[in-house]
């Protein structure tokens, strides 16, 4: 990356000697992909990018361009940028606009590559599949999935700094699906995430969707009649439910567009908003990223702390300058850590304690809002849905649907676990760029209203 | 650069591939605009330029793409080496249907190349649009503008030769404002094609088809104090907007035919349908008629040719209401067939498409729509709704991972009491399951309500891709619909 910065470094040089402000952002990744579909590998994917997103500000006038040129070549840069500064005199003024804001006075780049953990070929990661797929040989089951891993960073200036920050860093993650043919098409599944490939536990991932595959042929499937029941969810879905309820909560732009769940007119920071078992913050334990790809700096920051809300994540300079406020971080590439309790730490012990009626659901399918100002969500569950009661599994269930909203759920959690899970929530709709939220492996959340279920259809 | 990929491709086969082909995308180019409130909000453009090289290697793919053109060899190597790595774990052989070969090419028609407008009267024509939207009662107001210019080659190691030249125009109008209970409520809208003009800069000056912020605004104002849509099983109604959604979400989807194989399972998931379903199972009412139809002009999802290099077709899925056909590419009619032991699928349909160069094709719909039918126009239909509910403009979808159920809600509602509409209803929502309630379609609009909508953002694989497409829709009417829960 050292290039890389020493390249941005001159852009920038060039930008300050026509007397203009600007910001320049490089992103690359090395992004790998293997998938796996009825028991063989469907796709085997290699796919090389890189972009330079440049911001052009003359006074209250700002253009925004991006090149993806694989050559770094400053004179093609040049000339891209020369070309934006010839249209930036036909935009209208945006009075509000700001300067961009200086990277702090001192940072370390940081490569977060192990040059001793050597190059992953496609054929390692087939042959994970392959393992996978032959212990279950002969159980009639059909198995998909797939397995991610690459290298990916980014480098930024602008024309209030003089050097560049750069991260780079590799990641992986993998999800796998087993489709049981003789058990009406029932699924189950298992996933992971983390820095290095190598690190990936295979005799971990058969075991537990051995477990799974056990419940599933050996109990009997229930149906579920709608209504509000007491539900343990698993580290997946809860994952997913603190991502969506990020997006519409904690995000400061939709605090001050007052698109979300909470908006300024309404809610203030230190308004207890959630349950005081429930603290959420942005704390960094596998990517160390120091500065955003918006060159601000990503200090620990705490979002809700024992149900009050600490802070709103302002990553968005755009919507920062319309209303006058300083942006604070960069959500996009935030390691969003939910604090654990003292639950159970084991699916065993989730079972035991569950002596009440209670629905465990590992994994939430297809979330989406059906009203982002009262956070209501829906979703049905997916993989794992059993039924649990007397200390005993009871058997499993068809999925079912869930309504509810992030300000009922959030406020009903009667425990969470101890332990604790990194759930990878990355796409790969973008470029390459690891996100990971870090929760816990249970949470027990009281009348939850079921509202359907697809043995229904 | 032409030449030299012919090179690449014979180097491919010449070292034991049974297949090759190759996408370059010498020009990949995208200017976007958004106004906010009066003011630019975003003027950005990008530019790229990359290739990606697919190889069939014993009946195993592997892929590889890259945006320096000075490594094509080690590109194709790559790919190679993938297909080789791939073929370790394999059941069965994959094996692409046989196709026509084309060397043509394909260029969008249009009239205004929005590109050569200067960006003033672009920002000027997007203020004037988004200013008929300003009101006192309302917090933000927009309208956004994305231009896509895109040149494609495509070469085969079975001797197809593609050129494309494709330009879409993707563009909105937005409001929003609180309500009575302090409840952010808004309008959408999103630029539709009509397959009997062009796809340019005529679009967004086109009053008809661009212009609906006074009406936008009518609508606002009146959710703004409209009451919340009651609970209740009633006749419902879809709008394009909304009608595109539903198809989109339980017709489209469900009839990916590699997902009916399964290998969407692990993350989309798969489809209530099976391969024993066609030419028996019965999808919807029998005035249901939906295709895919890859030739339909002026669509994002219409661009001559899929990437496997077989022509636009146009494909009936559902006949009166009787499932016959799948949303096909060359290799999946192939595996389908052999897996139900007979002739379900005849050729491919013409399907199989990649967002970019760096993306693998996959089975993606082109266009999925509903034939107009003979039961009039909105207000005929309007008239002859006793109790009903009319929703328009999608805001939340959630759908089962098989696709046998879903949740919708929509900005935007209009009661209907005895053949009029009484008022307007807040935050609608409604939902089904898929079978039964294609099956409660009753009145299908005719050919003056069929709009064709453009979706520029269905995300499906892995690694994602968001895919353009479009959905040629008439009004239709389904009965008694669970709303408002
Ligand atoms: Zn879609």
């Amino acid at each position: 990356m050292k290039e890389v910065r020493e390249l941005l470094n001159s852009l920038n040089e060039y930008l300050k000697g026509h007397q203009l402000d600007g910001e320049i952002l490089y992103t690359y990744e090395e992004s790998n992909l293997v998938r796996c579909g009825r028991n063989q590998i469907s796709l085997n994917n290699q796919q090389v990018r890189n972009n330079f997103e440049i911001s052009i500000k003359k006074g209250k006038r700002e253009i925004q361009g991006s090149l993806a040129d694989a050559n770094h070549s400053l004179d093609k840069l040049k000339e891209f940028i020369d070309e934006m500064i010839q249209k930036i005199d036909y935009l209208p003024e945006t009075p509000f606009l700001k300067d961009y804001t200086p990277l702090p006075k001192s940072f370390k780049s940081l490569d977060q590559i192990d040059l001793s953990k050597r190059h992953i070929k496609s054929e390692e990661v087939v042959q994970v599949l392959k393992i996978i797929g032959t212990f279950f040989e002969g159980k009639e089951v059909e198995q998909s999935g797939a397995i991610s891993f690459g290298k990916s960073g980014y480098a930024i200036i602008n024309t209030e700094s003089e050097n560049a920050f750069s991260w780079q860093g590799e990641d992986y993650n993998l999800e796998i699906v087993l489709q049981l043919l003789n058990d009406n098409n029932k699924e189950i599944r298992v996933a992971d995430a983390g820095t290095h490939f190598k690190d990936v536990k295979i005799k971990e991932l058969v075991s537990s969707l051995n477990r799974d595959y056990l419940i599933k042929t050996s109990s009997s499937r229930k149906d579920l009649v709608p209504k509000k029941y007491d539900v343990v969810f698993g580290a997946d879905a809860i994952a997913e439910m603190i991502a969506y309820m990020a997006w519409v909560g904690l995000k400061g732009e939709s605090y001050l567009f007052e698109s979300g769940m909470f908006k300024k007119s309404n809610v203030s920071l230190g308004d207890k908003v959630f349950s005081p078992l429930l603290s959420i913050s942005d704390a960094p334990q596998l990517f160390k990223r120091e500065i955003g790809p918006n060159g601000i700096q990503r200090k620990a920051m705490d979002f809700i702390k024992n149900g009050s809300l600490e802070n709103f994540a302002y990553s968005n300079k755009a919507t920062c300058d319309r209303f006058d406020v300083k942006q604070n971080t960069h959500f996009g590439t935030s390691e969003l850590t939910m604090e654990s309790g003292v639950g159970p730490n084991s699916f065993g012990k989730v079972v035991d304690e569950s002596i009440e009626e209670t629905v465990y659901i590992s994994y939430l399918h297809y979330m989406n809002f059906t009203n982002k100002n009262l956070g209501e969500f829906t979703g049905t569950s997916r993989f794992g849905t059993y039924l649990l009661e007397k200390g005993e599994l009871q058997g499993h269930l068809h999925n079912i649907r869930i309504n509810d909203s992030f300000l009922r759920l959030f406020n009903n959690i009667q425990w969470i676990s101890s332990s604790t899970k990194a759930v990878n929530l990355s796409n790969s709709y973008g470029m390459r760029s690891p996100y990971i939220i870090h929760c816990p492996e249970y949470i027990r959340i009281l009348d939850v209203p079921i509202t359907g279920s697809s043995a229904q259809a | 650069m032409q030449k030299e990929a012919k090179k690449i491709i014979e180097f491919i086969i010449e070292n034991g591939a049974s297949y090759a082909d190759i996408r370059i995308f010498t020009k990949d180019q995208k200017e976007s605009i958004q106004v906010l409130n009066g003011e630019v909000e975003q003027l950005s453009q990008s530019l790229a330029a990359g290739y990606g090289i697919r190889v069939l290697y014993k009946g195993s793919w592997g892929f590889a793409s890259h945006e320096n053109f000075d490594n094509f060899l080690s590109t194709a190597k790559l790919a190679l080496e993938n297909a080789q790595s791939s073929s370790l774990y394999r059941q069965d052989e994959i094996k692409l249907a046989p196709k026509k070969i084309f060397k043509q090419n394909f260029n969008t028609q249009t009239e205004i190349d929005p590109f050569e407008v200067p960006i003033k009267e672009k920002i000027e024509r997007l203020l004037f649009l988004e200013d008929k939207l300003k009101h006192s009662k309302f917090d933000y107001r927009g309208a956004s503008l994305n231009l896509y210019k895109r040149e494609i080659f495509y070469l085969d190691s079975e001797g197809a030769e593609i050129n494309k030249n494709l330009l879409d125009v993707e563009a909105g109008l937005w409001a929003n404002a609180f309500d009575s209970n302090s409840q952010k409520q808004s309008r959408s809208y999103y630029l539709p094609q009509d397959p009997n003009t062009s796809v340019g800069w005529e679009n967004i000056l086109s009053d008809t088809q661009f212009n609906h912020g006074d009406r936008l605004k009518n609508e606002l104002l009146s959710l703004l104090e409209a009451p919340k849509c009651p609970e209740e099983v009633c006749d419902l109604i879809l709008l394009p907007e909304m009608m595109a959604l539903q198809t989109h979400e339980t017709i489209g989807h469900a009839l990916e035919l590699d997902r009916i194989l399964g290998y969407e399972l692990s993350y989309a998931g798969g489809s209530h349908v099976s391969l024993q379903d066609f030419g028996k199972l019965t999808f919807g009412s029998n005035k249901l008629n939906a295709r895919a139809d890859g030739t339909v002009k002026n669509s994002p999802g219409s661009e001559g040719f899929d990437d496997d290099g077989v022509i636009g077709k146009n494909i009936p899925l559902i006949e009166k209401g009787l499932l016959v056909n799948a949303i096909t590419s060359r290799q999946m009619i192939t595996e389908a067939n052999a897996k139900a032991n007979k002739k379900i699928f005849s050729e491919s349909g013409g399907a199989n498409r990649a967002q970019s160069y760096y993306s693998l094709p996959i089975e993606r719909m082109n266009n999925i729509n509903i034939d107009p039918g003979n039961d009039g126009n909105l207000e005929d239909i309007i008239k002859n709704t006793k109790n009903g509910l009319l929703v328009e403009a999608p805001t939340s979808w959630s759908i089962g991972s098989n696709r046998e159920n879903f949740h919708f809600a929509c900005e935007i509602g209009w009661k209907i009491i005895d053949g009029k509409i009484s008022h307007v209803v807040a935050n609608p929502t409604y939902r089904g399951d898929s079978l039964p309630f294609w099956k409660s379609l009753d009145l299908v609009g005719n050919s003056e309500s069929w709009q064709l909508q453009q979706v520029f953002y269905c995300g499906k694989g892995q690694p994602n891709q968001a895919m353009r497409l479009g959905h040629g829709v008439p009004v239709c009417r389904f009965k008694n619909v669970q709303v408002g829960k």
